[in-house]
Parts: C-alpha cells; sequence; structure tokens
C-alpha cells in the first residue's frame, strides 16, 4: 500500500486530504506541523510527501530539505502551497520537489498527480 | 496660609472627594469587568460557531459516493440555524478562509453550505449598506463565493467614489467576467491606485489572456491612472497593435504616463523605437532621461553609439552608469570603448567600466 505523508498546518485541510485519500486506498499519516513532519519522515519512510510551505516550527522547504538527506528511499515529494510566486516554485524545485501545485486546488488533480508520483517511484 | 487652606479644604469636602473617587474607581471596575466578560463571550460564542460551521465544512467536504464522485450533503434544519449577525459574521469568515483552499466540487460544496445558511442573504443586506466599508466587505463576501448574479449590481460600483468599494467591485468584476470585466475602464472617472493596478494585474495574471478591446481608447483616457494602467496591460500582454497610441502617450503632460509609455515602448519594440525614444530624451526632465538610457537595451544598436557616447559624457552619473552599461551590450567592442574611457579618464570612469564588468560577470 502507498504510505502518503501529509504536512499541513490547517485542520480541516488536513483531515479532508486525509479522508479523500485513504477512501482512495492510500495509507496516510498527517502532521499539522513542520517539526512533526520532519520527525514523522524518517520513521515512516513514506513513498509520498504532500506538504504546504508555510508551517508552524519548519517551513515546507526545510522538511524538503531533510527529506533529500534520506538515503534510504527516494521519496517523491509534492507541494500544496497557496504561494504560487514564480521564485517560490523554482526554489522548492530547486530544493528537489517532484511537483508543485498551487491552491485553490481540487482533489481529482491531486489525486492524478499522486498516481503520476507513485509511477514515477515505481 | 493655613487657615484659608482649613476654610477650603472642610472635612464635607473631603469625604464629598472619597466618594467620587470611590464612585469613579468603581465604576472604571465595572466597565472592566462588563468588556471582559462581553470579551469571554464573544470569544466562546465564536469557537462554537467556528466548531459548528466546522462540522457543517466536514459534512460538505467529506460527502462522498462508493465511486469517489462528490455528493450534495444534506443537512438538517437544526444545523443551519445561525442567530447573531456576529455568529454569521463569524460563519462567512470561516467558510471564506476553507474556500481559498478549494476548486472544483469541495468549492461548490462549500458555496451551496454558504446558501444553505441564508448568508447570501446577509452578504446582500452588507453590499446595500450605506457604510462604505460594510458595503465593501459585502463585495468580497459575494464574489468570494461566486455569486454571479450579483455581478451586474456589483459593475456599477467600479467607479464608486469610495476608493474601497470601487476597489473590491474591480477585482470582484474581473473574478466575475476575466479580461471582459476591464471594460469598466472605458467610463473610469476615479482614480485606480498604484497599489490596486498592481493587484488587477496579478489577479489577470492567473487567467487565460482575453479580449482587450478597448485598449486603445483607454490610452487615450482622460483619467491618467487608466492610461498608466493600459500602458502596463500593453507592456505585459505584447499588444503590438496599440504602437502608435504608446508613442502618442510620450507627448503626455503627465510626467508618470510618459514614464509608463517609455516602459512600454522598450518591450513592444520595432525599428522605429530607438530613435523615437532618443528624441524624446532631449525633451525629458532628469527621471524620465534615465528611465530612456536604462529602457534601450532591447532596441540600442552601433548606429546609437553617438548619442549614448554623448550621454557618457554627460555630468550626471547614474546617466553616464546607464549609457556605459547600454554601450558594452549593445555596441561592438562597447566593453572595449568603456575601458578606454575608463584608461582616459579614470575618475569617475575607472569605477564605472569596475561595475559593468561585475554585471557582466554576474
Amino acid at each position: 500500500m502507498v504510505k502518503i505523508l501529509v504536512a499541513e498546518d490547517d485542520r480541516l485541510m488536513l483531515s479532508a486530504i486525509e479522508f479523500r485519500l485513504k477512501k482512495e486506498g492510500y495509507q496516510v499519516i498527517t502532521c499539522p506541523d513542520g517539526k512533526s513532519a520532519i520527525a514523522n519522515i524518517p520513521v515512516h519512510l513514506p513513498d509520498i510527501v504532500i506538504t504546504d510551505l508555510m508551517l508552524p516550527y519548519a517551513l515546507g522547504f526545510e522538511i524538503i530539505s531533510h527529506i533529500k538527506l534520506i538515503r534510504e528511499k527516494n521519496i517523491r515529494i509534492l507541494v500544496l502551497s497557496a504561494m504560487g510566486q514564480e521564485k517560490t516554485v523554482e526554489e522548492a524545485f530547486e530544493l528537489g520537489a517532484d511537483d508543485y501545485m498551487t491552491k485553490p486546488f481540487n482533489f481529482s488533480e491531486l489525486s492524478i498527480r499522486i498516481k503520476k508520483l507513485t509511477k514515477q517511484g515505481a | 496660609m493655613d487657615n484659608a487652606l482649613k476654610k477650603i479644604i472642610t472635612p464635607e469636602v473631603l469625604y464629598a472627594l472619597s466618594y467620587f473617587f470611590l464612585g469613579l474607581f468603581l465604576f472604571f471596575l465595572a466597565i472592566t469587568f462588563i468588556n471582559l466578560f462581553v470579551q469571554k463571550w464573544r470569544y466562546f460564542t465564536g469557537l462554537a460557531v467556528k466548531e459548528k460551521i466546522n462540522t457543517l465544512l466536514q459534512k460538505a467536504l467529506f460527502t462522498m459516493q462508493e465511486d469517489g464522485t462528490t455528493l450534495y450533503p444534506v443537512y438538517n434544519k437544526q444545523e443551519l440555524t445561525l442567530g447573531t449577525n456576529a455568529e454569521k459574521q463569524i460563519a462567512i469568515d470561516e467558510l471564506i478562509r476553507i474556500r481559498k483552499n478549494f476548486s472544483g466540487e469541495s468549492a461548490e460544496n462549500i458555496i451551496n453550505l454558504y446558501l444553505a445558511l441564508n448568508l447570501k442573504e446577509y452578504s446582500k443586506r452588507k453590499f446595500n449598506s450605506g457604510f462604505w466599508h460594510i458595503k465593501a466587505r459585502g463585495i468580497y463576501e459575494l464574489y468570494m463565493m461566486e455569486q454571479q448574479d450579483a455581478a451586474r449590481e456589483i459593475y456599477k460600483h467600479t467607479n464608486n467614489n469610495n476608493e474601497f468599494v470601487r476597489n473590491e467591485a474591480q477585482t470582484a468584476t474581473i473574478h466575475f467576467l476575466g479580461f471582459e470585466g476591464l471594460r469598466f475602464l472605458d467610463t473610469m472617472s476615479t482614480p485606480i491606485s498604484n497599489w490596486q493596478q498592481i493587484k488587477l494585474l496579478e489577479q489577470l495574471s492567473a487567467l487565460e489572456p482575453g479580449s482587450m478591446g478597448n485598449l486603445a481608447n483607454w490610452l487615450n483616457s482622460g483619467n491618467d491612472t487608466v492610461v498608466v494602467f493600459a500602458l502596463k496591460l500593453a507592456d505585459i500582454y505584447q499588444q503590438f497593435n496599440v504602437y502608435n497610441e504608446v508613442v502618442a502617450c510620450l507627448n503626455h503632460k503627465n510626467e508618470q504616463v510618459r514614464w509608463q509609455a517609455i516602459v512600454t515602448l522598450a518591450k513592444i519594440a520595432d525599428d522605429t523605437t530607438a530613435g523615437i525614444l532618443l528624441s524624446q530624451f532631449f525633451k525629458e526632465r532628469f527621471t524620465n532621461k534615465l528611465n530612456i538610457v536604462n529602457h534601450l537595451e532591447p532596441v540600442a544598436t552601433d548606429n546609437n553609439l553617438d548619442f549614448l557616447l554623448n550621454v557618457l559624457n554627460d555630468d550626471n552619473h547614474l546617466l553616464k552608469l546607464g549609457a556605459a552599461n547600454i554601450i558594452s551590450k549593445c555596441c561592438t567592442d562597447g566593453m572595449d570603448i568603456i575601458r578606454q574611457k575608463a584608461l582616459l579618464e579614470p575618475n569617475p570612469y575607472e569605477p564605472i567600466y569596475r561595475h559593468i564588468k561585475s554585471l557582466h560577470k554576474a
């Protein structure tokens, strides 16, 4: 089963994403802030990490940098953020993000992108 | 002296003053307690409403059919009762906050919840308010919740005398109609602030570029800020068809318009642009002279070297630097020309040469 870790500080958003992904048959780990995401990634070694950029305690950029230090697994990273400025997107890709979605987003698109990332990782 | 004081400060006066200050103290104490109580009540009411809205939102976002498609959730009447206006406002704020994150079916369900809670009526009441801040808020809520039927009424306020109301109305109009909504520029008599221009351009950047049929008219508008905004549109969306109108703006009486026209012209340049900008140089004051020099890069060639060498000898160091930069980038052996100049006159051309060299390396 594909394991997805979601880092998002909005409680409702987090549970909405969790609900949808579980419905689609993924195993989901939720983290309400950057610090817990950084702590949980090496423990669970998810296949995909979906992260916001503006998170309490540690930003999404820090999460991406931490993931890139993990050698055991090729974890795919999808950034899901309201920040759509060219520079921010560029920075996220430079750090190692595999995909970038801006808010507002719809679940169908998120689902397609996750499937694509899953295939890339396989 | 003592006797005089004793006559004024009698025990009765002291008693009266004591009672007065005690009363004053008790009054402020009571006010403080009432204020704290109201704040506490508001906080807990807010929490309760947020909790209620979150439960409804969960229903809106989590209702799904087995095949994965979203289902329109059914709410019961009890759930949908909101009492005071303060509660309604909290509910709207929460719905808008979540709405900003979603598009597609989830967004539709949030909007349906807004309608089911009868909050549209509340937003409309605010839109019809005589107070500008309430009106502006009402417009914001209506467009954030995609209430297209309000677009026509909102459009009428795109030229409102109050800056905040018209800013919201303009944003709403573009939100509803896209590029088509820019038609409010046709009749605009009030100014568009720089900040609003940035906001509108940012909003447009997220949309598919559409028709700007009236751009030539906007460039001839009597409203200088409309002209500046139209010039920015011509620049960003590369509107070569209004080249002549942009050139005409170089003769505008407003320096800001001419400034923007120079910037735009450099972006939609053709073979004649360099000549036009160079002749404009001599009509302008310092700010626009520098602006011209700084925007010559896309159009300057070896043919303009004489002009650029003249500017290089200007008294002003910023003009010297601008000209040196253009010579180095646009003229054959430009860098050598600047280096020779620096050897002949180390002060001030040596630091200019070094600066240009560092720019080239970067």
